[in-house]
């Protein structure tokens, strides 16, 4: 842990991961999608609408993993000061913020066959809605702190805070009266036929790999762009 | 009301979506990690071939 939290070494380790989890995020995607689009059946209430959920299922779940993981990595950055913890975490806003949007924006385009609007001002929509102005601020907060800073910890403190949303998102669908429906997939039980379901792992691996992808080229980005400007300095010191 | 012929639509631009935004996002952060990685090494290349002081 404390060998991989060395940025020379995530280096190596990320250029390494690249080509494999590219491949494995576009052949995992491509599958699930190409499976959930064309080869399994329709659902018998939702009709084809129900396709929408193997996209929708993967955006959601990297809409509360990726602030899981910037609360996670901030509360390293909190407890052991390690910069690259919060390089981690700044890195997977924008991703966390786009796969929210998809998450909001598809929920919304199933919504309106199957419910017969747009938008409802529930628990669960409200919820994640909330969730995707969090990434918003969070995002705006990290870039305000002077020059890209790895030792702010305000931005870790507002991750760590937005995290209490992270509950209501998943038990607002038993609190409150939602058009969502309730939790249909859990580790052991699913209440989804397995001739639905099976394209539903493969585009969740699938984007979990481009998401982590997404989230090494950042780093990356972040970590040349602090050198950069780091060097600058210097020169401009001598 | 809600045949298959009235959902497609709905399907394909949700896929449609999620592909494109999916593709840009990725391509969009190679470039820029990938810009950023150059201008470091240009910059670090510049630092090697200013004349040294005596």
């Amino acid at each position: 842990m404390i060998r991989l939290a060395n940025p020379h070494f995530f280096l190596s380790l990320s250029r390494k991961l690249t080509p494999w989890l590219g491949l494995a995020g576009i052949l995992f995607s491509l599958a699930g999608i190409i499976g959930g689009l064309f080869v399994t059946p329709p659902d018998y209430l939702q009709g084809e609408t129900v396709r929408i959920l193997y996209i929708h299922v993967p955006t959601a779940w990297l809409a509360m993993g990726g602030w899981s993981s910037i609360a996670l990595a901030s509360l390293v950055q909190f407890i052991w000061r390690h910069p690259l913890a919060g390089i981690a975490a700044k890195a997977m806003a924008l991703p966390g913020a786009i796969f929210t949007g998809l998450c909001l924006m598809t929920g919304s385009i199933w919504g309106r066959p199957t419910w017969g609007t747009w938008w409802e001002w529930d628990g669960r929509l409200t919820s994640v809605l909330v969730l995707f102005f969090l990434y918003l601020g969070y995002i705006a907060l990290s870039r305000s702190v002077s020059n890209y800073s790895t030792t702010s910890r305000i931005p870790a403190i507002y991750a760590l805070l937005g995290a209490v949303n992270l509950p209501i998102i998943h038990y607002s669908v038993l609190w409150w009266r939602t058009l969502h429906q309730g939790q249909s997939i859990s580790l052991t039980h699913s209440s989804i036929d397995p001739s639905l379901l099976w394209p539903l792992p493969l585009t969740l691996i699938g984007f979990s790999c481009l998401f982590a992808l997404m989230t090494i080229f950042r780093m990356r980005y972040l970590l040349a762009h602090a050198q950069y400007e780091a060097r600058l300095r210097r020169m401009a010191a001598l | 009301m809600n045949t298959a012929s009235h959902q497609w639509p709905f399907v394909i631009a949700a896929y449609g979506l999620v592909i494109t935004v999916t593709l840009m996002a990725l391509f969009g952060s190679w470039y820029q990690m990938r810009r950023a990685e150059k201008r470091l090494m240009k910059l670090n290349q510049a630092k090697q071939d200013l004349p040294r002081k005596a």
